[in-house]
């Protein structure tokens, strides 16, 4: 049985990445709706925050993976985790070029450090460290901003292909918005996680990652978990050899399950079959845990440090954003800019949904905690009126699920017209592209001198959709822009108002 | 030489000039039709049936769709299909009508229809929402994407006074047939859109259109390719919020339908239906004065068709 134990992960892994791939970089939308809240509900930190803000089964997956990993270890940092899976294959491609061999290293114990500032970050709602070292959140990043493009790349170029011989089977597809920091800290994550895992094997699930180093803390107290048979154990260091989170000490003859990332390598090439994965409730071999003196004073400064950092800007960061004139516009559903930034761990998986490709990752504009976090590009595309794609695929609620209706009328900004910059006022012609494409008619086109129309915007039934701004062709700079809500609003809705048009039609022709 | 060879030649010989005089008489017969044919009516314009019938009166008018379209052509259906709302909100050409056109198409025996238009709402969903989509492949014809400038190919306009040159889908250019299907409906910044605005659909850059007159560069636009057909709907009619519409509300169901060779007799044509004076329209004005067209009703032979 334990020697089977590794094929049933390496297949589930398999699975669970290849679930986890589609949900980034299916661009033609055949599987992921479908499959999204089953591979979500198992994703640890996603999960976590979507509890926080709405406790249903849907958003109880964390409570389960917990329940698994006091069980049987952490089984979720291999089968689960898109990062540690692609480690995983990182390592197993490594291996075809050469053979890898492991040490025994004690462990660091800078994983708490992150582990506390992670948990004060959490209760504070600042998402900046998750944005950074999450998992999920960083393997959305790597999806979306390195291989989605590459995948649109080849769907084009074959579809081109294609198109010479009259086939429109394959569409070409818009690149997602590619902000150059993003791109870059995609970028750097990847290679940091290559040196990473080239070097030390799983090492960042074990120092960087915070939901490593909580799973770890549980973990060491599993039910099920790696054990040696000391008296059967004959230092053949095999297992040693072969273990990518280093955590087997031949000296002790012990496993330190905290840091086990449950692969079952180790079960296939003990010849003495001395390593059991097995029941364990009392590990009379196991060293209690204690972090020293020091490193307990350690954890007292810096939670202390910590708490005070994240005392302050948590709560006024999102008040200071709205003092600002222009002030950034956050997807439909989002409800505030302090609620998207506390909530949204910048996995990218709206930005890459988004069929007109008006999201893309922020910069400074929600401040320094809300980097990469989405916001609206009306200069490149406008938000479809009927779409909210982004609000259904959210895994933490940062984007709130929304109804069709409900978003018909959520007012994200609100449009100003600026006349002096405006065609129909600079030219003298006709114009009008802001109101044609406007879908609430808040912006309407009354008569103006010579005989020309010129826009005007109520923005009682403006939703701050941006096709305005988009469409607008006045150069250097646009004639009418949107302002985001600090706050969303709700729309008037002008068909509800209107009464019947009232035509009658001649019954013979008029010519 | 023996008497069976003999024979077979014989016949063969008179089966090959047999079938010269036939075909010289038929194409005689052939261009006697062209002949009667040409320009019979300048509009036809139906009233009172549905999208599909109307058509079909109407076509029968001018000859038949073989008049337009020859054995083994391509087609290219060029409908307003830009907005992303449902068939009943008027924004967008009629797909019943659409699909009539295709079937006509293929009678007269066209090799290859295809449809596109460069949408201002996101082109997936309005290709679908429109109803366009899925009437025209039914009816056997090609739904092109027209979202990429990738389709797009520089041309030059002759005797433009602004827009002199532009980038128009590829399918414009290399199609025999280019069957343009506008539909009538009020226009916050043109007044109207019909035929004419229709080909803003066939370029890649609207921009440029907007910012420097647009209705100069309407009319400026109809300088680089007359269709061959334009086949005006006016089934349903968008009769303010114009062009997007939205609301039923804002929609006056006038069962009309226009067919012209001529776009801006076309056009001065459903403008009055829409109850507007064609003068009234820049763009409509303009292009009369530069001779793209006819816009005085009166000079023009309309055929006139109540159902």
């Amino acid at each position: 049985m334990n020697k089977h134990l590794k094929i049933v992960r390496v297949l589930s892994a398999l699975f669970f990445f290849l679930c986890l791939s589609i949900l980034f970089i299916d661009f033609y939308e055949f599987f992921v709706f479908k499959i999204k809240d089953f591979v979500l509900f198992f994703q640890f930190m996603p999960s976590v925050i979507h509890f926080k803000n709405s406790a249903v089964l849907l958003s109880s997956g964390f409570l389960l993976i917990l329940i698994i990993t006091f069980l049987f270890g952490r089984i979720y940092c291999s089968i689960c985790c898109p990062i540690g899976i692609l480690q995983d294959i990182l390592l197993r491609l490594e291996s075809f070029f050469k053979k890898r061999t492991f040490t025994y290293r004690p462990p660091f114990r800078i994983r708490y450090v992150f582990l506390i500032i992670a948990l004060w970050a959490l209760i504070f709602s600042n998402m900046l460290i998750y944005n950074l070292l999450d998992p999920f959140a960083d393997f959305g990043k790597i999806m979306i901003t390195l291989f989605r493009p590459v995948m649109i790349g080849i769907n084009n170029a074959l579809g081109s292909l294609l198109e010479t011989h009259k086939i429109y089977l394959l569409f070409q597809t818009k690149y997602p918005t590619l902000n150059i920091a993003s791109f870059l800290f995609a970028l750097m994550y990847f290679f940091l996680l290559l040196i990473m895992t080239a070097g030390w094997g799983r090492l960042y699930c074990n120092t960087l990652c915070p939901v490593g180093s909580l799973l770890g803390l549980i973990s060491r107290h599993a039910l099920f978990k790696i054990s040696l048979d000391k008296e059967r154990c004959i230092q053949c260091k095999k297992c040693v050899q072969i273990c990518k989170a280093s955590c087997i000490d031949l000296l002790t003859q012990e496993a330190d399950n905290s840091r086990c990332i449950s692969c079952f390598n180790c079960l296939r090439v003990c010849p003495s079959h001395c390593i059991q994965y097995k029941m364990a409730p009392k590990n009379i071999h196991e060293a209690p845990f204690s972090l020293g003196k020091r490193f307990f004073i350690q954890s007292v400064l810096l939670n202390l440090a910590s708490f005070l950092f994240f005392l302050k800007p948590g709560k006024s960061h999102a008040a200071s954003l709205s003092a600002v004139k222009q002030s950034p516009v956050s997807p439909p559903g989002s409800r505030s800019l302090e609620h998207l930034t506390q909530n949204c761990i910048s996995c990218h998986l709206c930005i890459g949904i988004c069929p007109s490709n008006v999201l893309e990752p922020a910069l400074f504009d929600y401040g320094i905690n809300g980097i990469f976090q989405p916001k609206m590009n009306y200069n490149r595309s406008f938000c479809n009126y009927e779409c909210f794609k982004c609000s259904l695929i959210c895994p933490t609620g940062a984007i709130e699920k929304i109804s069709k209706s409900e978003k018909l009328a959520v007012q994200m900004g609100k449009a100003y017209f600026y006349p002096e910059k405006c065609i129909v006022v600079t030219n003298k012609t006709d114009c009008g592209a802001c109101a044609e494409i406007c879908p609430t008619h808040a912006v309407r086109m009354v008569p103006f001198e010579n005989g020309l129309m010129i826009p005007i915007v109520d923005d009682s039934y403006c939703i701050g959709c941006g096709a305005c701004q988009y469409a607008c062709p006045a150069l250097p700079e646009k004639a009418i822009l949107v302002n985001g809500n600090a706050i969303h609003e709700t729309a008037l809705i002008r068909k509800k108002i209107d009464q019947p048009v009232n035509y009658n039609a001649r019954d013979d022709f008029p010519f | 030489m023996d008497r069976r060879h003999f024979l077979k030649s014989l016949i063969g010989y008179l089966l090959f000039y047999g079938s010269m005089f036939s075909f010289k008489s038929l194409r005689n017969l052939h261009s006697q039709e062209e002949d009667s044919s040409v320009n019979p009516y300048d509009v036809v314009a139906v009233k009172g049936g549905e999208p599909d019938q109307m058509f079909d009166a109407a076509i029968k008018i001018l000859g038949g769709m073989k008049t337009f379209v020859k054995k083994n052509q391509t087609v290219v259906i060029k409908p307003n299909m830009g907005w992303d709302v449902s068939p009943e909100k008027a924004g967008n050409t009629n797909p019943l009508l659409v699909a009539q056109v295709i079937k006509h198409c293929f009678q007269a025996g066209a090799k290859e229809v295809s449809v596109f238009d460069n949408t201002c709402d996101h082109w997936q969903s309005t290709y679908r929402n429109s109803g366009i989509e899925k009437a025209a492949k039914e009816a056997g014809a090609h739904v092109v994407p027209a979202n990429d400038k990738k389709y797009y190919r520089p041309v030059e306009i002759p005797g433009a006074k602004i827009l002199k040159d532009a980038l128009v889908h590829e399918l414009i250019l290399d199609s025999d047939v280019f069957i343009n299907m506008p539909v009538l409906k009020h226009h916050g910044s043109a007044r109207l859109t019909i035929a004419m605005k229709n080909l803003m659909g066939i370029v890649w850059d609207r921009h440029f259109w907007h910012r420097n007159d647009l209705h100069q560069c309407i009319a400026d636009f109809c300088l680089f390719k007359k269709p061959d057909l334009n086949v005006i709907d006016a089934y349903r009619v968008l009769m303010r919020n114009g062009p997007r519409g939205g609301s039923e509300s804002d929609v006056s169901t006038l069962k009309t339908l226009i067919l012209s060779r001529d776009m801006v007799a076309g056009d001065a044509a459903a403008a009055k239906i829409f109850g507007a004076e064609p003068q009234d329209i820049p763009y409509i004005q303009i292009a009369n004065e530069m001779g793209v067209g006819v816009m005085n009703l009166d000079n023009l032979n309309i055929s006139r068709i109540k159902m």
